[in-house]
This record gives C-alpha cells, structure tokens and sequence, in this order.
C-alpha cells in the first residue's frame, strides 16, 4: 500500500483493519479489531469475501454526447 | 430512505423511536472510542462522520448511492435445503450505482482509502 494520507497514528492507537463488507485487500482475508466493545484489540478475521466483485465502470452523467451536443456546444 | 435506529445511539438495544427520520441521522461518532461502533464498521468506514473533523471534514466525500438490487425472493426449494441455489436465474446481487462531482474524492476515495485501508479511520 503506498504512503498514507493521513498523519501517522499515536503509538497506542489501535489499527482499525478492514471493512468487512466491501473492504479488499492484497488476499480475500479481511481483519478488523472492536468487535466487542469488552475487549476491543481482539481481531475478528473474514476469510472470503463478502462482496463479488463482477467488475465496475465509471460513467459521465450527463454523457458526454450529451454535454457536445447540448450542454455545452458553443451557440 | 428507511435505514433505523443508530448504534451509536443505541449500541445495547433496539429503540424504534430513533429510527424515526428526525433521528435516524443524529449521531456524529466519538473519535476516541470504539465502544459503541467498532472503527471498522461498514458505516463508519464508509462515512467516518466525527472522526475526520480534525482532518477536514466530509463534506468532501459525499456520495449520492442509487444501487438496484436484484434477483428473485429465496425459492422454497433453497429454503428447504437451506442453500441458495447455483442456477444462475436465481443470481442475486446488487448493481451498485453512486453519483458524486468527483470520483477520486467519492466511491474511490471511499473504497481505496477508507474501506480498504486498515488505518482508516484516522486515530
């Protein structure tokens, strides 16, 4: 993972982990800690994945057609 | 949008007076604990609230999520054997669809930097 994008953590602070539902790391295996509030450096592993993932896109909206031909074509 | 009473409100018990919509949406987290959401809670990834107020907020980050579920109800035959089945009439899922004015502060954000990285939130 490359450098973080926020401050270092204060040495005591607990490592969050991952998000269980959508969370993806390097393998399918997902910890978190905090799961229960008596004893909140215990770590809960998921190891599959709960989401799929069967692929993505990004889209313009309006699309881009559109914004030539309509929204922003010059008059 | 229907979504409940808040754990944050109400780590121990349901209080169906909360999931009102004059409710539903008061709670801010507490950036020092975890007690009453894990830091690594979907929602509290997804939209850290409180937690990132000495980082700018997130305002910055907000998304609009339209997704469409689909797939038919649990047929009697999966129930009875108590698996869902790998015909792939019966797939289910979810098409998940968000707006938002800029990607790389939104969904990758989002999904990348909070819900994929293990030291979001920030402590």
């Amino acid at each position: 993972m490359n450098a973080p994008t926020f401050p270092p953590a204060k040495a005591d602070a607990p490592i969050p982990g991952l998000d269980p539902l959508i969370g993806q790391g390097a393998a399918a295996a997902r910890e978190m800690v905090g799961s229960d509030p008596k004893a909140t450096a215990n770590e809960l592993k998921f190891p599959t994945e709960f989401v799929v993932s069967r692929g993505g896109e990004y889209f313009f909206s309006p699309s881009i057609p559109a914004l030539k031909t309509h929204f922003a074509k010059s008059t | 949008m229907a979504i409940g009473a808040p754990v944050d409100l109400t780590p121990i018990r349901d209080d169906p007076s909360l999931a009102t919509a004059a409710h539903n949406q008061d709670f801010r987290f507490d950036p020092k604990s975890q007690e009453r959401c894990p830091y690594a809670a979907h929602l509290r990834k997804t939209n850290p609230r409180a937690d990132l107020d000495a980082f700018g907020g997130t305002e910055v980050r907000r998304i609009l999520r339209r997704g469409i579920p689909f797939g038919p109800e649990v047929t009697d035959e999966e129930k009875k054997h108590n698996k869902s089945s790998n015909d792939e009439h019966l797939e289910r899922g979810l098409l998940f669809a968000c707006y938002q004015s800029n990607l790389f502060n939104g969904f990758q954000f989002i999904q990348t930097r909070e819900s994929s990285y293990a030291f979001s939130p920030p402590l």
